[in-house]
């Protein structure tokens, strides 16, 4: 494999710094910095000499790489400037890859050759010399992106798309790099409409078998409490849910669902989630609040939710946002389940405490849906979406995402925030929870309804023949 | 980042989201109360971070935007942008939110004797020299022939000005006594009119006595409506001691001219150095929506349960509805005499009486600009460790964004004491504290303020002396 080492552009000629008439490398013992995780710019510094002998042709050369300084300048602030990148590979290594420049600084080599002026002894060899000085981003990039792999709508009120399995044209192919890849399209489609969608990442590496992971905890399979009973509902999550009768108006445990009841597997639901509750109410308000703990303890001494007031009723049903808490809760670095069995979650349970404020209408409750939190997670709202229009989600290679939604053209840019929303090496899951515009029926929503998403996968070193 | 914070419209309009700025916003801090709610916050933007264009029009379009923030998925905070100061090329700009910057609904109270009568008939000046008539009024009851006048005639001319002065010596032109001579002095030294009559048609007048008891009287709202509709209603109420009606009409008439709009002002005075100027800085401050609560006042004294006199106040508010008010039976006073108070004061102090078993109670405005109103906590709810660090019932760290005040928290590291004798109340264990305010600094720093029960029972006292909290009947 040959060694490639260029300054790349879209709209400009490449500047190949090895093996190629113009620029080479003088330094043959360089080899790139190593970035950091979620870290600065890294500073590379390369001494590059021309070994053109025509006047001429040395200027078109610096004019050329002045052209590229110019443009990675603006292009770290103008978001419509093509991206400088510098492609690297070393001579024995299988796979290019590139890095987005930020800046490039030149500096005259104290030992550097003259170029002109002068009488002809003073004419050295007419070969100047720089210390390149190259910013660029702490990751390299594989130098095309991959596909996400299509994922046909499904009636499920939580879906977990499996983003490294085969499509329709599409292999099956697990992240490699070693850290997260880059998401440079994603693009979710609803079959009916889309005002809200919560996003979690769910990788294999730190949570185990990713298919036995629970994405919802139908309410109706928990053990209902003071004045709760089971009620067939086929709008609902399962078809049913938990219904609470007015009885008292005062605080009460209504439903307690825990661990064992959805999973044996406890470890492979271990994580920190925000948990949602799917829930309206027939008429009039409610409050809700889950609290976190385990069956045996006394509710006082669980950790709580915030609290919520609940006044949508069936057609709008919405997701609560019930708060954010851990599986398990104990520390396990301090109490690893090696030495601490994780049969020890299998109590680990979520109670749901409700109480009425007006009216006398009753509170029906769905099922609980956890988003994880621990590894990159995306929340988009304020979306109106219908059955014909999409939401993007992208990361710039700079690092700066966006969001926007393509309603007749590009519709609307809604609010939305993201976290690491980086897909980990390995195999891994995407945990979506949609929700209809002002609440409604279950959602069904398609990845790839439009343009194919795409990501990139990165390195903080060398890419080898991965 | 683990936040966002989006900017949207003003509250008054609807919808429209402005942008995230949470990349931009250098040292985001916000604070949220106990007793008030979501509730002060700060950031600033840099030219190193936007263009100048960008700042301005930051500073020009967005001042009374609202700002949410979302962290880990959950809101979070939410108010307005209530201050803006922008440093550019040396110079300095505000723009506030202010009451009493800003202000486009006045009414003006005032003291001044009660008009003992008004116009009854045709109505014209100087029937004889310096007089006035009314064809149908009998004047004799408030004129004087000797010594200082008694009365005063205030005059509204057609065309909305002002002639006053001083009666004395009622006459006879039409009808017995129809008129009287008027003075420009209480001496009744000079003959003649103050204010305009000259040319002048008079419309209506009142008569009122000089050395009579002041009374409350009021100037009725004036409202600069462009400005309402454009930020909301701004309601200021001005009292003046003693005075005239023209000079309440005319401290109105000034104060909506003058802050109206929440205008931009140039602040200190200039400079002709060239020295160097540094990159131009807009600091943003923010207010929660408890605040927009005084933009409005209660008029009316009123006693009832604290619940009812809270929703009551909550529903006269132009942007916060109740979301929660529990049940609290203590009977509380809004006293509105002699001046009106503001909705939010009333609301604070209702909500610091706490209940009438000597209960602390909370109480603000949260997301989706809802007010709650609760009893504090009975159970503690997160530990304090050693080393300072907060954790929740599992001894997880707490997430600093995500914490809310109001709740009971437990010192481990602290000397135990003894429980006085009597009690098993939580609030009397030496190890645990209220706390009734968080600040989070982002990215990632968590402050809070402990409350000194001091507080409560002070400002208790200082109702009950006030009347405004009545001793409940057994």
């Amino acid at each position: 494999m040959a060694q490639t080492l260029k300054l790349s552009r879209t709209g400009s000629s490449d500047i190949n710094l090895v093996n190629a008439s113009g620029w080479f490398l003088t330094d043959p013992g360089w080899v790139p910095q190593i970035g950091e995780e979620f870290g600065p710019p890294v500073q590379e510094a390369l001494k590059i000499q021309s070994n053109f002998t025509s006047q001429d042709n040395i200027a078109a050369a610096m004019v050329a790489l002045n052209k590229l300084r110019t443009y990675a300048a603006r292009s770290a602030y103008d978001r419509q400037e093509a991206i400088v990148w510098l492609v690297d590979q070393l001579s024995s290594e299988t796979g290019q890859r590139q890095a987005a420049v930020r800046a490039l600084r030149l500096q005259q080599l104290a030992e550097q050759h003259g170029v002109g002026g002068g009488d002809a002894g003073s004419m050295v060899d007419l070969k100047p010399g720089y210390n390149l000085g190259i910013l660029r981003e702490p990751y390299w990039e594989r130098t095309t992106a991959r596909d996400m792999p299509y994922l046909a709508p499904a009636v499920l009120a939580s879906l977990a798309y499996d983003y490294t399995a085969a499509g329709a044209v599409v292999t099956a192919h697990d992240i490699v790099g070693d850290v997260g890849a880059r998401i440079g399209l994603l693009s979710i489609a609803p079959t009916s409409e889309l005002g809200k969608l919560w996003i979690g990442l769910r990788s294999a590496r730190k949570h185990g078998t990713l298919a036995n992971f629970i994405p919802i905890w139908e309410c109706e399979s928990g053990v209902n409490g003071t004045d709760a009973q089971d009620h067939g509902d086929a709008d609902a999550s399962g078809d049913a849910v938990v219904q609470v009768t007015p009885g008292t108006a005062t605080w009460a445990n209504r439903l307690a669902l825990t661990l064992a009841t959805f999973s044996a597997n406890e470890v492979d639901n271990f994580g920190t989630y925000l948990w949602l509750l799917r829930c309206w109410v027939t008429s009039g308000t409610w409050e809700v609040q889950l609290r976190f703990g385990y069956d045996a303890m006394d509710s006082d001494d669980m950790v709580l939710g915030p609290k919520r007031v609940i006044s949508w009723t069936a057609g709008a049903a919405r997701c609560v946002e019930g708060g954010v808490a851990s599986i398990p809760l104990r520390d396990l670095q301090a109490m690893p389940t090696a030495t601490v069995s994780a049969d020890l979650e299998a109590g680990w349970t979520i109670e749901i405490w409700a109480r009425r404020l007006t009216g006398s209408g009753l509170l029906e409750l769905d099922c609980v849906l956890p988003v994880p939190l621990d590894e990159g997670w995306l929340k988009v709202w304020d979306l109106l979406l219908t059955s014909s229009d999409f939401v993007y989600f992208a990361e710039s290679p700079f690092g700066k995402t966006m969001v926007c939604t393509n309603q007749s053209n590009i519709g609307n840019f809604p609010p939305f925030v993201a976290h690491n929303f980086e897909l980990p090496p390995g195999d891994g899951r995407m945990i979506i929870v949609p929700e209809q515009d002002g609440g409604g029926l279950i959602e069904q929503i398609l990845i790839n309804g439009s343009d194919v998403g795409k990501y990139t996968e990165r390195w903080l070193s060398l890419r080898g023949a991965e | 980042m683990t936040y966002s914070l989006d900017l949207y419209q003003r509250p008054i309009a609807t919808g429209g989201h402005l942008g995230n700025y949470a990349d931009v916003a250098r040292e985001w801090q916000r604070s949220i109360r106990a007793i008030g709610g979501y509730f002060q916050g700060s950031f600033t933007l840099s030219e190193e971070d936007l263009t100048l264009a960008e700042l301005d029009w930051f500073y020009d379009e967005y001042f009374g935007g609202q700002l949410k923030e979302q962290a880990f998925m959950m809101p979070t905070w939410e108010g307005l942008l209530y201050e803006f100061r922008y440093v550019k090329g040396g110079r300095e700009y505000r723009r506030t939110l202010d009451p009493e910057r800003w202000h486009n609904r006045v009414k003006v109270y005032y003291t001044f004797p009660d008009s003992v009568d008004t116009n009854q008939g045709a109505l014209t000046y100087n029937p004889a020299a310096n007089s006035f008539q009314d064809a149908a009024q009998n004047f004799d009851d408030w004129d004087v022939a000797a010594g200082d006048a008694t009365h005063q005639v205030s005059v509204t001319n057609s065309d909305g000005t002002n002639g006053w002065g001083f009666l004395g010596t009622a006459f006879t032109t039409t009808n017995p006594s129809d008129s009287v001579y008027v003075f420009e002095d209480l001496e009744r030294a000079t003959a003649g009119w103050n204010g305009d009559v000259t040319g002048k048609t008079p419309s209506s007048y009142t008569i009122s006595a000089v050395a009579g008891t002041g009374a409350r009287q009021v100037v009725d709202c004036r409202e600069n409506a462009d400005a309402s509709a454009e930020y909301g209603h701004m309601e200021y109420v001005a009292t003046l001691g003693g005075t005239a009606p023209e000079l309440a009409t005319a401290l109105q008439a000034k104060e909506l001219v003058e802050f109206a709009w929440p205008r931009s002002w140039k602040m200190g005075g200039g400079s002709a150095s060239v020295e160097e100027r540094g990159p131009a800085t807009l600091e943003v401050s923010c207010v929660g929506f408890w605040a927009t609560l005084n933009w409005r006042y209660r008029e009316t004294s009123r006693i009832a349960t604290a619940a009812s006199l809270l929703s009551t106040l909550v529903t006269a508010s132009e942007f916060v509805t109740a979301g929660r008010i529990d049940t609290n039976d203590l009977r509380v006073k809004v006293d509105c005499d002699p001046a009106p108070i503001r909705l939010g004061d009333a609301l604070e102090e209702i909500v610091l009486a706490g209940d009438r078993s000597g209960n602390i109670w909370q109480g603000g405005v949260y997301d989706s600009r809802l007010f709650y109103y609760e009893a504090a906590p009975t159970t503690v709810e997160y530990y304090e460790l050693e080393d300072g660090s907060l954790v929740d019932l599992a001894m997880n760290p707490v997430i600093p964004a995500l914490v809310r005040p109001g709740f009971l928290l437990r010192d481990l590291s602290a000397p135990s004491g003894t429980q006085p004798t009597g009690t098993s109340s939580v609030w009397d264990d030496p190890t645990v504290a209220y706390v009734d305010e968080v600040t989070f600094v982002a990215p990632d720093t968590l402050e809070y303020h402990l409350m000194e029960e001091e507080e409560s029972v002070t400002a208790l006292r200082r109702m009950i002396e006030r009347g405004e909290v009545l001793p409940v009947p057994h």
